[in-house]
């Protein structure tokens, strides 16, 4: 009962005084505001390296690659303990564990490309026919490679729209010949746009990896491969069994460079926590000076309210029923300014990644979670809980008698 | 015996001088009595008065009040002494500037934890006792002295105090409103209240049924009026 009174009494005062109750709102609404917006984008920003990871198969991929060392003159040059890979360390890597989707070989070359008068610098790429289903990524025309077309090392690529575009704008491209390198390739098929973290798929041109072995390299060796795993979870065992299959292969001094996706996703979210943590700190400063604003206004408003303190009092008012009068009021205050801090910190995040979308590739959001909201605004009613428990508690202390004389 | 107050002494300290207020004060007042307390500036009536009040702890002595001790009570237990126990009419009225009448008398309803409901009605019975029922929805600022003074003292009427606390209850009025708040107070003494008048004005002072004059902390005279 008086508890509901307090509140009524608490919104009363707030809305008598309405330009210093406005000045102290917008010091809360500028704390809350900035660390609402830098921890939305912030949780946006790890939420586009997520997606964006996703469309690279997720992080359950690992990559291995031959070391490179560094000499004394400054160049890098292969590391004699980590022999070039060849389609037969492939075969052993698959056969490591029971646990792997698919292996890939990654084997990108240069290619000048050619049809008729039209001609485009950009890369040749050796893969196998999994290669559509583990990255997700659709044929738009014609087909993709098949395992026919690796066994028979047939010169057929399947081309990016960039390619199709540079090559043949709008005219037919399937079943022409292009040029790769000065050699015949019969176009079977072309990909769906696609890009990720901003960077076009397009580019390329897709070739059987036996073929791009023979006729683009020259040799038999792939530069990397890469195995994805069913789930996320088995990340850790499987690279474990590779670099055990690798060993038992090329002997116990091999050594390979295993990165899986997990791994370097752990990182990045790692730089981005450490970003929304120190960011989010400066930001929260404005909140400690928001909570500041609040002390000082109810320790003016309890200054300048001594006497009806007093009247109170003399009418049986006791000290724990105007501290909570004077806390509540503190309360509504942050609460308040919390609630417009959070609207605000949303534009705030809302615009930021619009301007960065607008100014890059990267198409991120800005991300504000229930529970985030929720944790802010339990922030604020912390910091009119703090911030006014010392001046409610200076109301609740004074003397009736003085109070009655205050004028 | 409604108040007995014995032995009481009040000590402040003033810089590095100590200040004796009170002296030993003994005092007994039954139910329903009309007293005038009179005395000049700094002989301790505010401070007795105070007391009286449970605004103010005594150093020494004791204070029982319808035979319950109240001079070592704590903050809260006083506050609720003063809720139900007294009713104050101060020179000044007192009243929340930003409240209606109304709602300047339902405060100590709302101190006492009643109902909204009960506190609405206890409040209009209240403000029709002293004839304000058609001023109830007027804040302060809109009502003339007298006027202020009768929303007070159905403020002070609201939870049916046992003792009547006016400190110079007509100082800030004119003789003509004084005189009829002086006969409210009459009516409400004939009602059955126990009345305690501050004042230094022997016209008021000698309207009550019992005088108490205070010098220097100690009670001087106590004489019954005619």
């Amino acid at each position: 009962m008086i508890f509901l009174e307090s509140i009524r009494i608490a919104l009363g005062q707030i809305w008598v005084n309405k330009l210093r109750t406005a000045l102290t709102l917008l010091g809360m609404m500028i704390g809350v505001g900035a660390v609402v917006g830098i921890v939305s984008i912030g949780e946006g920003m790890r939420q586009f390296v997520i997606d964006e990871f996703g469309k690279l198969g997720g992080a359950q991929f690992v990559m291995i690659t031959p070391q490179y060392m560094q000499l004394k003159d400054g160049r890098w040059v292969p590391n004699p303990r980590s022999k070039p890979l060849t389609m037969d360390d492939l075969s052993v890597v698959e056969q490591s564990s029971d646990r792997l989707a698919a292996v890939l070989p990654s084997m990108t070359h240069g290619a000048n490309m050619r049809y008729r008068k039209a001609s485009y610098q950009s890369r040749a790429a050796g893969t196998l026919p999994e290669f559509a289903e583990v990255y997700n990524w659709e044929v738009a025309e014609g087909r993709f490679l098949i395992n026919a077309d690796l066994d028979k090392l047939r010169r057929v690529c399947v081309i990016g729209q960039e390619v199709r575009e540079e090559l043949f704008g709008l005219a037919p491209f399937l079943g022409r010949e292009l040029k790769l390198n000065g050699q015949r390739f019969t176009v079977v098929g072309l990909m769906e746009d696609r890009q990720t973290f901003g960077e076009d798929w397009g580019d390329q041109v897709l070739v059987p990896v036996t073929t791009a072995q023979r006729r683009l390299a020259g040799n038999k060796y792939i530069q990397a491969m890469v195995a994805h795993a069913k789930e996320q979870e088995d990340v850790p065992d499987i690279t474990v069994a590779i670099e055990k299959a690798l060993k038992k292969r090329h002997g116990p001094e091999a050594s390979y460079q295993i990165v899986s996706g997990r791994s370097i996703l752990e990182q990045v979210e790692q730089i981005i926590l450490l970003l929304k943590l120190v960011v989010g700190g400066i930001a929260g400063i404005s909140l400690l000076v928001g909570g500041i604003g609040i002390m000082n206004i109810l320790l003016v408003s309890v200054a300048e309210r001594t006497r009806e303190i007093g009247i109170r009092k003399a009418l049986g008012a006791k000290p724990v029923t105007l501290l909570w009068q004077f806390v509540i009021e503190a309360m509504a205050l942050s609460l308040t300014g919390g609630a417009l801090g959070v609207a605000a910190g949303y534009g705030l995040g809302e615009g930021i990644a619009r301007v960065i979308s607008h100014y890059s590739e990267l198409k991120f959001p800005s991300i504000v979670s229930p529970e985030a909201t929720l944790f802010v605004l339990a922030l604020s009613i912390a910091i009119g809980l703090f911030f006014g428990i010392y001046p409610a508690a200076r109301a609740a202390r004074l003397d009736p008698v003085d109070a009655l004389r205050s004028e | 015996m409604l108040i007995e107050l014995n032995g009481i002494s009040k000590v402040y300290v003033r810089g590095t001088e100590e200040v004796h207020a009170l002296r030993s004060v003994d005092l007994a007042i039954e139910d329903n009595e009309y007293v005038s307390l009179m005395g000049p500036s700094g002989s301790g009536k505010s401070t007795l008065m105070n007391i009286l009040g449970c605004l103010d702890s005594p150093t020494d002595g004791t204070y029982r009040l319808n035979g319950t001790d109240v001079s070592r009570m704590n903050a809260n237990e006083l506050a609720e002494v003063r809720n139900s126990r007294i009713g104050f009419i101060f020179q000044t009225f007192n009243l929340l500037p930003r409240a209606s009448a109304l709602q300047n008398v339902e405060l100590p309803l709302i101190y006492n934890g009643q109902r909204r409901k009960v506190r609405r009605e206890r409040a209009i019975q209240a403000l029709e006792r002293v004839g304000l029922a058609d001023r109830m929805m007027h804040r302060p600022t809109e009502l003339s002295g007298g006027q202020c003074q009768r929303v007070a003292i159905a403020r002070a009427l609201a939870n049916g105090p046992s003792l009547l606390l006016a400190d110079e209850p007509t100082g800030n009025l004119d003789s003509s409103t004084g005189e009829e708040i002086m006969l409210l107070f009459d009516a409400l003494h004939e009602e059955g209240n126990t009345v305690l008048l501050v004042t230094h004005d022997p016209v008021i002072a000698l309207q009550a049924e019992r005088l108490i004059r205070i010098h220097d902390g100690r009670i001087a005279s106590d004489e019954q009026l005619a």
